[in-house]
């Protein structure tokens, strides 16, 4: 049987953290060498899935621009070490969540075209190229019901601190109140409104001596949390990591 | 140090563009296509990178049966390798070459007879221009092996006209590092075309207090090439394996232009530093004129090549293909030289 691997690319490292706490959940096991033997480096962390495939979770260092990137190089690379099934790892940021989609997979096209890599192709709203299969995940903002302390901005930093602050809603409105009215004072500035400053103001709270990595990486080793997750994340979600440990 | 160095440098160019490989030594079937000036050709072992060499060499020689003798000789390790110069020892036919170029495609069968009448084992490789048209080749080249005698040869030509050059193609070179021509006649070439001073400098990139490079006579009459010092001189022959090994990489690619390098594993015996010397000298030549491909196993050389390629910006002139063969197809990856940097800089990626 010819080695594969399905590979999965994110933003950054917050985001391989909640791969990597997703993925053990699943029962994932950490793998320190992919399937041609090679060590996993580079910021990469390698995962086998209960039904014995490979995973490679890479972290971009960047926004979309810097994922497409790596899509590009794994494309380029699936002729000898193949990857039947592409994860691309992304934030809505700004845009619903169907505009973003779109937008993910009208960049891979443009992106693969001028490679001549072969026709590409659609399915189920992902993208085909020779074996490989593209499915982009955009971490999406299914949270229907504003809730305090939840940024307004569609991140992975809104979807894990909506799913704590359905579960603390006192600690979610503190967050809320002193990142809108904590005052200013000498030596001493108020945080910017944004995500990541609520999602460090959690951390405080649940992981105060852990870096910042385990912030994201902790929620799914509680099961009520983990279920509210996967709530959260919607049917797209569920079939991405349906795909990955099939 | 000697001055003569006259040629013009010629830029970067492709001489060969692609090659197709059917059924040759380990490769039933196989293309190459986007063959950069300085292409670097990773893989496991056994992936097809020397077979790639091979090919090139049949159909993009310059010199006809030396070049065909080299590939069929250069496998020591089997005690008659011509049959093996077909995939399957020859079971499933001929084998099929053919080069692409900026002018026409080379096409190039290799057949082998072996003969229990006369206990011969017979190589014959026919060039035409054209696919349909092998059966009428334009010239032939005839190598036998003796079994019962162990002996090599006679080689021949055919009666047609010889093999023209491929499109731009001045001299066609494979290099080994411990293999190949005396170190003397390789340093009077590259003097004689021009390429003295440049050897010169590269050396002395990685040996210290180096004033030159030359040719004494030993006790016994016979040439040999010398480093010399200002304390005295000593023979590259004994300046250790490594700079045996660049000595000769520096000699052999130091052509003046249009020249196509193939180059196996360029870092057997080499520290990092002299891989670092003969990754600038590759990328040097290569601006120069010449097209190069060598296969490595080596993450610093192809880190080396990268670096020195981009110092030089000419970054667009590198490709790293990575090989594998599966069930007897070549399949390959490729990754311009931009991208093989970025892959090795953001993810340590292991090209090899």
């Amino acid at each position: 049987m010819t080695a594969s691997q399905r590979v999965v690319i994110c933003e950054g490292y917050h985001d391989r953290a909640f791969w990597k706490g997703w993925l053990k959940r699943r029962g994932c096991t950490p793998r320190d060498t992919d399937p041609w033997g090679q060590r996993v480096k580079g910021g990469q962390h390698g995962w086998h899935t209960p039904s014995g495939a490979f995973v490679r979770v890479l972290p971009a260092r960047g926004d979309l621009r810097q994922v497409l990137r790596f899509v590009r190089l794994y494309l380029r690379n699936a002729p000898t070490e193949p990857v039947p099934l592409m994860i691309i790892s992304t934030d809505a940021d700004a845009r619903p969540l169907a505009e973003r989609r779109v937008d993910v997979l009208r960049n891979i096209k443009a992106l693969v075209q001028p490679l001549a890599l072969g026709e590409i192709s659609a399915d189920s709203g992902d993208l085909i190229l020779g074996e490989t299969r593209m499915v982009p995940l955009i971490w999406p903002c299914t949270l229907v019901e504003p809730a305090p302390g939840i940024p307004d901005c569609a991140t992975l930093e809104q979807l894990v601190c909506g799913v704590l602050t359905r579960r603390e809603e006192t600690r979610g409105r503190q967050i809320r109140d002193f990142l809108k009215t904590a005052g200013e004072g000498a030596g001493w500035q108020r945080p910017a409104d944004v995500g990541k400053s609520h999602a460090w103001a959690w951390m405080a709270h649940r992981q105060p001596v852990d870096e910042c990595e385990r912030f994201f990486e902790a929620p799914w080793e509680d099961d009520d949390l983990a279920a509210d997750l996967e709530d959260a994340m919607g049917d797209d979600a569920a079939r991405v990591i349906e795909l990955l440990l099939a | 140090m000697a001055t003569n160095e006259t040629h013009k440098p010629a830029g970067p160019r492709t001489l060969v563009t692609g090659v197709g490989i059917t059924r040759l030594r380990g490769i039933r079937q196989g293309t190459l296509d986007g063959l950069a000036p300085l292409t670097i050709l990773v893989g496991q072992n056994g992936s097809g990178k020397s077979t790639v060499l091979d090919a090139l060499l049949i159909a993009a020689g310059t010199s006809g049966p030396k070049d065909l003798r080299r590939v069929i000789e250069r496998r020591r390790h089997l005690s008659i390798p011509t049959p093996w110069l077909t995939w399957r020892a020859g079971v499933d036919g001929a084998s099929f070459v053919h080069v692409l170029s900026g002018g026409p495609t080379r096409y190039v069968e290799i057949a082998v007879e072996n003969s229990q009448l006369t206990n011969k084992v017979g190589v014959t490789a026919s060039f035409s221009w054209s696919e349909d048209d092998i059966g009428a080749a334009y010239d032939e080249i005839r190598y036998e092996y003796d079994c019962a005698f162990d002996r090599h040869g006679p080689f021949s030509r055919g009666s047609g006209d010889a093999p023209p050059p491929l499109d731009r193609i001045r001299t066609t070179r494979l290099i080994e590092p411990a293999m190949g021509s005396d170190l003397h006649i390789l340093l009077s070439e590259a003097t004689r075309q021009g390429g003295r001073r440049t050897i010169e400098r590269l050396l002395a990139s990685v040996i210290d207090d180096l004033l030159s490079v030359q040719m004494l006579v030993n006790d016994v009459g016979k040439p040999e090439v010398h480093l010399e010092f200002d304390w005295g001189s000593v023979p590259v022959a004994v300046a250790g394996d490594g700079l045996h090994a660049l000595t000769r990489l520096a000699f052999m690619i130091a052509a003046p232009s249009d020249a196509l390098l193939l180059i196996e594993e360029p870092e057997v015996h080499m520290h990092p530093r002299a891989l670092q010397a003969a990754a600038r000298a590759m990328v040097g030549s290569v601006k120069a004129g010449n097209q190069i491909i060598t296969s490595t196993h080596s993450l610093d050389l192809i880190d080396h090549v990268l670096d020195a390629a981009a110092a030089d910006e000419v970054l667009d002139d590198v490709a790293v293909f990575r090989t594998l063969i599966v069930d007897g197809e070549l399949r390959s990856s490729r990754f311009p030289g931009e991208e093989a940097r970025f892959a090795r800089q953001q993810i340590e990626e292991d090209l090899r």
